[in-house]
């Protein structure tokens, strides 16, 4: 390690910037975007139910809908968010949002962002597949919430929950917040005894695709992993957030700069008939398929072991930069 | 090296540094293992196994906690236990459990456990995943995705925070626990009332809860708060599902619990639900809570 300075050297110097020693740095908090609580959505009916709030519960004027299978129980779930002003020091970097949770059978799950002055929605994750083998699904989904910098520090965040089961209500928890990823402005500066860790966005949320069955597809990438210039970091780590129905594999590969070759680097597979884990988070470590000049190469495979054709969806592909000084 | 601009003028006092350090979010992490696939003959048991050696901490910092961070996928039939022997103390527990189940199927995730209760920074320590295949007929595979060891640590040195800056602390409440859970009942677990500590300068904002089990089917066991403006429990985050035919569950529940925070005290409890007919196991892998501050 090169002789850098240590934390505490630092006051030493009696006129020192803090924002100079501790320039490049980030900082990480996070903001309640939709109310934790239990979800309970009633059997599909010829009724249709919205939550305008996660308290209020009202009933719309009951719609004849044939076909329950089309016509789910629909909860709502919105909120608005306020992203605070940040110190002069400090610029957005990334915001994310995280859902956690659990989805009951039968139950299908969208989360939207929307512009609070136009109303524009814009579709940003769906878990739960909808039929009877999602039992007890977890949700994990991790994506982009807003681009960066910020034009807009107010938004909308909804979730929509639906309900297939003609027989009986469901019960799902649902949790969705945001991380908000601040960074100090200026050049990076090592100080010993920090860490510093980089997010980068690699895929955003690809829609909802259909893939045919017997048949396969791929999503290429590429980033570059060194966050300091000309720095190797100590880890690297994807965070790969998917959606699928049954039957879908995903394979992720990384190029191995020694070989030449690709190898496989993470692994789900969803080649059961009762496949849950539909969407969650898988973390790969790529530390060693960083090049010498910060590339990393990969594709994402997605395998459909069905006759028929099935549906996916990668929400996000994350980077995690990890260097330690 | 680059070298900080450190005679630029600056609104701030030197003095005040450590403060904004302790804004800031540092952790060392150790790479356990990468990408592999194990192989479960029928009926048989396999184990891997890695030597690490846990990252040290710098000198002036205080260690937050060390998680183990476990990103899998497993096959029908497929069970896993989890050690973690401390090398220097020849201290061994179990710190993850998910039982081999007909009805696991294909379960994945990336889930965490501590191990801060017997493990200190820069102990060398060796983790094992006894995989279990309960299936007589066919081989089964369980996948690593990754595993890796987090260590959080901060700089507080007992000064006060500078305004408007952040800071977080993390406080384990439990540590990996198996619990039977009687059939065909339900009820209470364990109760827990933890208090928002005080950090100077600082304003507590948020408090997030990262919850961790895994339960066998037809049983759950709930995270549930204390509302106490209407005196009732709320059910929050759940592992498992107390239905027929749901599968076995490992879940990772992230939760924000702001709001059930009173007088600075949080207090909530696992809630268990067995609609089984024989008694069956739930393991709770962690409870922390992560508590945010704002310098003001």
């Amino acid at each position: 390690m090169p002789d850098l300075p240590t934390l505490f050297e630092f006051p030493k110097y009696v006129t020192l910037g803090i924002k100079n020693a501790l320039s490049g740095y980030y900082l990480v908090f996070d903001l309640l975007a939709i109310k934790s609580q239990a979800v309970t959505l009633d059997k599909a009916t010829d009724q249709r139910y919205i939550f305008t709030s996660p308290t209020v519960l009202h009933t719309l004027t009951p719609i004849f809908l044939s076909d329950p299978i089309t016509s789910p129980t629909t909860t709502v779930l919105t909120n608005e968010v306020e992203l605070p002003q940040l110190p002069e020091f400090l610029e957005y970097k990334l915001i994310l949002f995280i859902i956690s949770g659990i989805i009951d059978s039968y139950v299908k799950g969208y989360f939207y962002r929307y512009d609070v002055d136009t109303g524009t929605e814009y579709f940003k994750a769906i878990f739960g597949y909808g039929d009877k083998y999602t039992l007890s699904n977890n949700v994990q989904c991790l994506g982009k919430f807003v681009d960066t910098p910020l034009t807009k520090y107010k938004h909308g965040v909804k979730l929509v929950l639906e309900n297939y089961n003609i027989q009986e209500s469901s019960k799902s928890y649902i949790n969705v917040y945001l991380r908000c990823i601040a960074k100090i402005k200026g050049d990076f500066v090592s100080l010993r005894g920090t860490s510093f860790e980089d997010s980068l966005v690699i895929v955003d949320f690809t829609g909802v695709k259909s893939l045919a069955g017997n048949s396969s597809t791929s999503h290429s990438f590429s980033f570059n992993a060194f966050s300091i210039p000309n720095k190797k970091p100590d880890v690297v780590i994807l965070e790969l957030s998917y959606y699928s129905s049954k039957f879908i594999d995903f394979n992720v590969y990384l190029l191995n700069p020694v070989s030449g070759s690709y190898e496989l680097a993470g692994q789900f597979k969803g080649n059961y008939s009762q496949a849950e884990g539909r969407q969650t988070v898988l973390t790969i470590d790529a530390t060693d398929y960083v090049a010498n000049d910060g590339t990393v190469d990969g594709y994402v495979e997605v395998v459909n072991n069905d006759s028929t054709t099935r549906e996916y969806a990668i929400i996000s592909l994350i980077a995690k930069i990890i260097y330690t000084f | 090296m680059h070298i900080p601009k450190i005679f630029e003028r600056s609104p701030f006092s030197s003095s005040l540094l450590p403060n904004l350090l302790s804004a800031i979010y540092f952790k060392r992490v150790k790479r356990v293992s990468k990408f592999q696939s194990v192989t479960v003959p029928a009926s048989s048991s396999s184990s891997v196994t890695f030597d690490v050696q846990v990252p040290s901490i710098p000198p002036n910092s205080e260690l937050e906690v060390i998680v183990l961070k476990l990103s899998f996928w497993l096959d029908c039939y497929i069970g896993i236990e989890v050690k973690v022997t401390n090398n220097n103390t020849n201290v061994t527990n179990t710190v993850a459990k998910l039982e081999p189940h007909e009805l696991n199927v294909g379960h994945a995730g990336t889930f965490i456990t501590v191990i801060s209760h017997f493990v200190n920074p820069n102990d060398s320590i060796t983790i094992s995943i006894n995989v279990t295949n309960s299936d007589s007929a066919n081989d089964h595979v369980f996948i690593i995705n990754s595993m890796l060891i987090e260590v959080f640590f901060s700089y507080y040195q007992g000064t006060k925070m500078l305004s408007d800056v952040y800071t977080r602390k993390f406080i384990v409440v439990k540590t990996y626990t198996s619990y039977s859970l009687t059939a065909n009942s339900s009820g209470t677990l364990e109760e827990f009332s933890i208090s928002i500590p005080k950090i100077a300068g600082g304003i507590f904002e948020q408090a997030l809860i990262h919850y961790v089990c895994s339960t066998l089917s037809n049983s759950s066991v709930q995270l549930e708060f204390y509302d106490s403006v209407n005196a009732v429990y709320v059910s929050t985050c759940t592992c498992g599902f107390a239905k027929a035919n749901s599968p076995q569950h490992c879940n990772y529940c992230i939760q924000n619990v702001t709001n059930f925070v009173y007088d600075d005290t949080l207090s909530f409890r696992l809630y268990y639900v067995n609609n089984n007919n024989v008694d069956v196991n739930a393991y709770i892998w962690s409870i922390v809570l992560e508590l945010l501050y704002k310098g003001v």
